[in-house]
């Protein structure tokens, strides 16, 4: 099941017209739709979805869009407004390197993973 | 036979790929490279710590006013000298557990949570008064009931280690407290429906004992706190900026108070990452007025730094009759020590990235013991995965009638394979290494003999990027100064400075690499996590690229010329259209001087697309019948390493890896009595293989290059420490027929098992 979704701390408009696009302050600007996969121990929460289309321009918003579908999910995800320490953002494959501000471009993977170093 | 290294090469480079003299050799040949050990300042005390004899104790008190009052002592700490023993739970909030967690691991407040858990410090003006004084701090305690095996502390009748430690499953707190501090599970497709579509299932429970990292230095530490509040450290660490991250953190200061400034190493692989030392020896100075220096024991090492962790798992495997895997299935508990923080994650992401399939679950647990607390050793957490998935590979392949490597062939990740955890590969190389292997004459030339045997399995390894700096100047004799963050532990130096001179166009001996402190060069990452020569490289190629560019702006100044008009090619500038018009390098520096000056690159990256490591292993080996030893006959270790910037150092790498991979496989462990202490903490009981235990390691380095690199590099580090255990016991079976199931596969463990087999 796919679904979209543009909430969060954008504060932009409400809903985006038919070209994913929003109008804001009299600024027309793009919103991208990343293909977010929910992790396993938190698809109780999706009821069983494992992915979902998602709008926002970086890991933040995605998160917040999360939220808005799916209550309690951010707080499994973010803590103390950062990713949990053991997990990290995977966006095509790429370890997100700036966090909750990473940028999210058009169709990207959005993975949330183990946060691991080496030795 | 004979032995070899090959390179299989896709592109040539002026320097990257060659084998230059390394920078700091000369210094480490004859003695004179300085160590923490070396370190002298006037009026220098010694440090000692005291150390819990028990591995689980309430502490009632400490009186330290004997060892303070005995000449010669010049400061006493306990932990009511941290900055935590003063701060309320209010606070701090949110950090309060993440700061005890610190703070109690540099010197214990309350509990002592394993064997040499520090509970006080010592300065004073010789080794022999600290020893004396230590003797004089009287501590009450109230032995508590250890647990030390994984599986026994997941029990709820286990020993509790930290009241207050409750299970987090990504996010979700339980309601009970737990010695399991994590659980994380990943599932891609429907592993039971995979299962069910399976021929063959095989499905086994393994075992693996804590390992040292068995580094030759041990851990040390000197500092000086002025009386202006600036501490200087000098240690020995794989990364000077976590070092001053977690002095600054435990001693609540500004990190800008802090320089810490790394001494040579002799040796890390990951054990030197965690600070163990330098904020006990930082108080101690503080508290003296003076400069301090202490060195761990080997006793010490062995008993109070981080080992790798031990580890139980599970592993299940189904595959149709042809071979194809229909569902994996793993789950891992690994004991954290004293302190969450096992690389248990590291462990369920690593497990079956060698293999496509569509259903697969991992499950992983991190679990409190009353042991050091882990760190960090050579691909953490994937070598005990990997023993278990590829011994069980092994007994699939076996029961399917199929060559280890054809089924792996038939199996392998490749690029576009998505993985158990969600992302999906870029460009890998495992199916050319394991091609490499089956070509491989080793591979090919039968294995002869009774009591013998041929092991195969593959390993594999994420890599890292994270942040790098590097600064490039250029001198007016035409070389250049390198610096950098990035702590040197095998031949970073040399690989750094080749990426800065292939980019430059210059010689090699013409750059000067040098590992600076924290206070002169931007914020650089560990030198662990197989980065350095990937990210610290880019850096090095950017701040080139920079030089390059100022040099063609100075050019164009002589020249009265457009800067467009100018291009650097090969280590000169040249102008595009005049020939007459071109300076060398050595040359354009030689005007530098009189020109406007020097000319400096400098670059800040944290840099993406450091590409995946594979490697595969053979393993031959034979097992005397009569005393269950079990020797390594022939070895070859094939692995991708994207482009060897400096072959032999990846050779040495790759070797090295396989050393301490066949040690773990055959010998090492830490013993524990009933009570939970360690029994064997000196290289005499703690057995390492040495260089008459083996045969020379032959190695094929496969280059198929990381397209996140602009000279196709990957990290090679790590992956050649993850195969050597399941090829050491998949050779030890088709000797003997015995599968063992627990590391290490020692003598005893091989009689045992052979007993078992007749019955007793």
């Amino acid at each position: 099941m796919n679904r979209s979704v543009l909430k969060g701390n954008l504060k932009l408009a409400d809903e985006p017209n038919p070209h994913g696009e929003m109008l804001t302050a009299g600024l027309l600007r793009r919103v991208d739709v990343a293909k977010v996969f929910i992790p396993t121990m938190l698809q109780p929460l999706t009821g069983g979805v494992k992915q979902v289309d998602c709008q926002g321009r970086n890991v933040r918003q995605i998160i917040d869009g999360l939220e808005a579908l799916y209550p309690g999910i951010r707080d499994r995800l973010v803590e103390d407004g950062e990713i949990r320490s053991n997990l990290a953002v995977a966006i095509d494959g790429d370890m997100a390197r700036m966090g909750m501000l990473e940028r999210v471009s058009e169709g990207s993977e959005v993975h949330f993973v183990p946060a691991i170093g080496g030795g | 036979m004979t032995s070899s290294n090959q390179v299989l090469s896709e592109v040539e480079y002026n320097v990257v790929g060659k084998r230059p003299v390394r920078p700091d050799g000369v210094d480490k040949v004859t003695g004179r490279a300085q160590y923490g050990a070396d370190v002298k300042l006037t009026g220098l005390l010694s440090g000692k710590v005291l150390r819990s004899p028990h591995p689980h104790a309430r502490i009632r008190s400490i009186d330290t006013s004997k060892a303070e009052a005995l000449p010669g002592v010049r400061a006493v700490v306990t932990a009511k000298d941290l900055p935590f023993a003063s701060l309320s739970k209010e606070e701090l909030g949110g950090d309060y557990g993440r700061l005890k967690f610190a703070s109690d691991h540099m010197l214990a407040s309350d509990k002592a949570l394993f064997k040499g858990h520090p509970v006080a410090a010592v300065a004073a003006v010789n080794a022999h008064i600290a020893e004396s004084a230590l003797a004089l701090i009287d501590v009450d305690y109230e032995v508590l009931p250890a647990v030390v095996d994984v599986q026994e502390a997941m029990r709820e009748d286990a020993p509790l280690l930290h009241e207050e430690l409750r299970t987090s499953s990504m996010g979700e707190i339980a309601d009970k407290p737990s010695n399991v501090a994590a659980h994380l599970s990943y599932e891609k497709g429907d592993v039971e429906q995979g299962f069910g579509e399976a021929d063959v299932i095989v499905e086994r429970e393994l075992t693996t004992a804590s390992v040292h990292q068995g580094y030759i230095e041990p851990h040390n530490s000197t500092a000086m706190w002025n009386i202006d509040g600036q501490l200087s450290v000098w240690t020995s660490t794989q990364g000077a900026f976590a070092v001053r991250a977690a002095v600054a953190d435990v001693l609540r200061m500004p990190v800008s108070r802090v320089k810490v400034t790394p001494m040579e190493i002799g040796g890390g692989f990951g054990g030197k990452i965690t600070a163990y030392l330098d904020a006990i020896t930082a108080l101690l100075s503080r508290k003296a007025g003076a400069p301090v220096k202490q060195t761990m024991t080997r006793a010490e090492v062995f008993e109070a730094s981080g080992p790798a962790p031990g580890s139980w798992m599970k592993v299940r495997l189904g595959a149709k009759n042809d071979g194809r895997l229909t569902a994996v299935q793993m789950e891992v508990a690994m004991d954290a020590g004293a302190y969450p923080g096992s690389p248990v994650m590291q462990a369920i992401t690593c497990a079956f990235a060698c293999y496509e399939v569509e259903n697969g679950k991992v499950d992983g647990y991190d679990v409190v013991v009353n042991k050091p607390k882990t760190a960090a050793y050579r691909a953490p957490g994937s070598p005990q995965a990997a023993f278990g998935v590829e011994t069980v590979v092994d007994e699939l392949c076996q029961q399917l009638g199929m060559d280890p490597i054809e089924f792996r062939l038939l199996n392998a990740a490749k690029e576009g394979t998505r993985r158990i955890e969600g992302p999906v590969a870029r460009r890998v190389g495992l199916v050319e290494c394991l091609e490499a292997a089956r070509d491989h004459d080793h591979y090919k030339t039968p294995v002869e003999g009774e009591n013998r045997g041929r092991g195969i399995a593959t390993g594999y390894w994420m890599n890292r990027g994270f942040q790098s700096s590097c600064v490039i100047t250029v001198n007016f004799d035409g070389t250049v100064s390198l610096i950098m963050g990035s702590v040197d532990i095998g031949g970073t130096r040399a690989s750094i400075a080749q990426q800065a001179a292939e980019t430059l166009g210059i010689n090699y001996e013409d750059v000067k690499p040098t590992v600076v402190d924290t206070d002169s060069i931007g914020y650089t990452m560990v030198t662990g996590g197989s980065r350095t020569s990937f990210a610290t490289g880019i850096a090095a190629i950017e701040a080139a690229e920079s030089v390059k560019a100022q040099l063609v702006a100075r050019a164009a100044q002589i020249w009265d010329a457009a800067e467009e008009d100018v291009e650097y090619v090969e280590g000169e500038v040249r102008h595009k259209s005049d020939p007459e018009l071109r300076l060398g390098f050595k040359d354009l520096a030689r005007q530098l001087a009189s020109t406007g000056g020097t000319v400096a690159g400098q670059s800040n990256v944290d840099p993406a697309g450091e590409g995946n490591s594979y490697a595969v292993h053979i393993a031959d080996v034979e097992v005397d019948p009569e005393t269950g030893k079990t020797g390594v006959t022939r070895y070859t270790a094939i692995q991708d390493a994207g482009k060897a910037v400096h072959p032999s150092y990846v050779e040495g790498q790759i070797q090295g890896g396989v050393v301490q991979g066949i040690g773990w496989a055959l010998n090492e462990e830490y013993f524990f009595d009933d009570s939970g202490r360690m029994t064997n903490p000196t290289f005499l009981d703690y057995r390492m293989p040495t260089s008459l235990d083996l045969p020379m390691i032959d190695t094929v380095i496969v280059e198929v290059a990381n397209p996140g690199h602009p000279y196709g590099v990957r990290g090679v580090g790590e992956v050649p420490i993850v195969p050597p255990m399941a090829a050491v016991a998949n050779a030890i079976h088709e000797a003997t027929g015995l599968r063992l199931r627990s590391l290490p596969m020692s003598p005893g463990k091989v009689l045992e098992a052979e007993w078992e087999r007749n019955g007793g």
